[in-house]
């Protein structure tokens, strides 16, 4: 047999199909398939990016959008820009006025949390304020703090539930409300292939909702369940959206990203309380600096009995809990 | 025998000095906050309670020529849906309010405090509370964690006359979607 391609007794794709065109469109993809695969995506990606242009008029935005850079690569320019795009698709989704802002860690603060298990009556105000503030979706409901109603006498949170209802505190039950611990050690960090989520200077965790690919290795990876998937895109009514947003906490999010608790960093960056902590009606939850010797939670630290959550994992969360 | 009231005039001596020097400086400052926990710092505010007292100002509006009658019985034509559920029925109005003033309340030793200060009475039994309330770990504080709080008093969230809170509804638990829809 020779190894000459002209002499081969194979007959040629003209050959085999009877239709002219199609044979023509069969050459045609042979030819690309020897083209290098970036040479191809590029191809590809400039004919959806053309296509979109021609067809769905807001075409500067889904370009930036497929060119959006990981949120620590971007520059003050490129950082307005985002904020433009994102406050523009509310105006196109929602048809709201939002105003997105990008506070940044405080110098000589660390954020922590503290909360009295003795005096939390499972309510669940904080639950809703949090989606409230967070603008959350609302159907699937998303909701950042899971309240577990645990037997009194015992710790086992294996036999707690979360989707209890009626008139609490129910006489035989403590409530544990457990949310993102912002862990110095997060094992979601860790289990991020592409780095969209991150440990800012201030202890709390992130998500750069533009970079996230939505493979969920982080709900996974999270002891504390903290983590929320968008499975659709999330719905929420116009008049409830929360105008005041973050960049990295509650803006709204977009269909297939993970979303989490940030400790309201939109609220929290610029001093004040999150909105969880000024809606619980029994005052169990305290916030506060835990570099500052004479902050609430370092005053909770020196004074009362404090546990973390899963403390035999290792991950150093940031949200301890008290009896007193 | 000289000898003996001697030793006995050197030991007691030190017991009278003290105890004269611990009374002395509590009534020579005669501040409000004397021997209380520390006050609040500047930048904290605490809601006055007088502005929401229906009633308020009690002498002006009733007891003016009304005089109060310490005696502990039923009521029956005014503040009768007043039910004491507080100090396990030992208590009477008097043991907190001023019947000599009845604007305003009495502390343990006979110092006055108002109605937007009921954290010093309250804090006389429970001093724990008072104690963690005067770091700001005890209660509800919104505003800012670096900056001006609102830290409520402890009349804000519970009712003096009975403390215990009710119990009430939890809002809903989420629904999050279950399977395809």
């Amino acid at each position: 047999m020779s190894d000459d391609p002209n002499t081969s007794s194979e007959p040629s794709a003209q050959e085999l199909v009877d239709d002219e065109d199609l044979a023509t469109w069969l050459v045609a993809g042979a030819e690309k398939a020897q083209a290098t695969r970036r040479n191809f995506l590029t191809t590809m990606a400039g004919a959806a990016g053309a296509a979109a242009i021609a067809s769905t008029g807001c075409d500067t935005r889904l370009w930036e959008k497929y060119t959006q850079k990981h949120y620590k690569e971007l520059n003050a320019a490129d950082k307005q820009k985002l904020i433009a795009r994102v406050e523009a698709e509310a105006a196109d989704r929602y048809g709201v006025e939002i105003k997105v802002g990008d506070p940044r860690p405080l110098p000589g603060v660390g954020y922590a949390y503290a909360l009295n298990l003795s005096y939390c009556i499972g309510c669940r105000r904080c639950e809703y304020a949090c989606a409230r503030e967070n603008n959350t979706s609302r159907d699937p409901e998303i909701h950042y703090i899971r309240v577990l109603a645990i037997e009194k006498g015992t710790m086992s949170v294996e036999e707690s539930e979360s989707d209890y209802e009626g008139a609490v505190p129910s006489p035989d039950k403590y409530y544990m409300p457990v949310q993102c611990h912002q862990c110095d050690h997060p094992p979601c960090v860790r289990a991020c292939p592409v780095e969209a989520t991150w440990k800012e200077k201030d202890g709390i965790v992130v998500v750069d909702y533009d970079w996230c690919i939505g493979c969920r290795y982080c709900e996974a990876a999270c002891p504390y369940w903290a983590r929320r998937f968008n499975f659709g895109a999330p719905t929420i009514r116009p008049s409830e959206i929360n105008p005041v947003q973050g960049l990295l906490s509650n803006r709204l999010r977009p269909m297939g990203v993970i979303e989490k608790c940030t400790f309201c960093l939109h609220r929290t960056r610029v001093g004040r309380y999150p909105a969880c902590l000024e809606v619980c009606p029994t005052g169990s939850r305290k916030f506060g600096n835990l570099l500052d010797p004479n902050s609430e939670v370092r005053q909770i630290i020196q004074s009362k009995r404090i546990f973390v959550f899963k403390e035999e994992l290792g991950t150093i969360p940031r949200f301890y809990y008290y009896f007193d | 025998m000289g000898l003996w009231a001697a030793i006995v005039l050197l030991f007691a001596l030190p017991v009278v000095a003290s105890c004269g020097g611990g009374g002395e400086p509590a009534h020579a400052q005669g501040g409000e906050h004397a021997g209380e926990p520390s006050v609040p710092d500047a930048d904290i505010v605490i809601p006055p309670r007088t502005t929401q007292l229906a009633t308020y100002p009690c002498v002006e509006q009733c007891h003016a020529d009304r005089v109060a009658n310490p005696t502990p019985r039923p009521l029956r034509e005014f503040h009768s849906a007043k039910h004491i559920e507080h100090g396990d029925t030992t208590f009477w109005c008097n043991f907190c309010h001023n019947f000599d003033n009845l604007n305003t309340l009495h502390l343990l030793d006979g110092r006055t405090a108002t109605f937007d200060e009921a954290y010093r009475l309250c804090g006389e039994c429970h001093g724990d509370k008072r104690r963690d309330w005067a770091l700001g770990i005890h209660g509800l504080q919104t505003g800012f964690w670096n900056g001006e709080k609102t830290r409520r008093s402890c009349t804000a969230c519970h009712d003096p006359h009975a403390p215990r809170r009710p119990r009430f509804q939890a809002l809903p638990a989420p629904h999050p979607r279950t399977g395809v829809q």
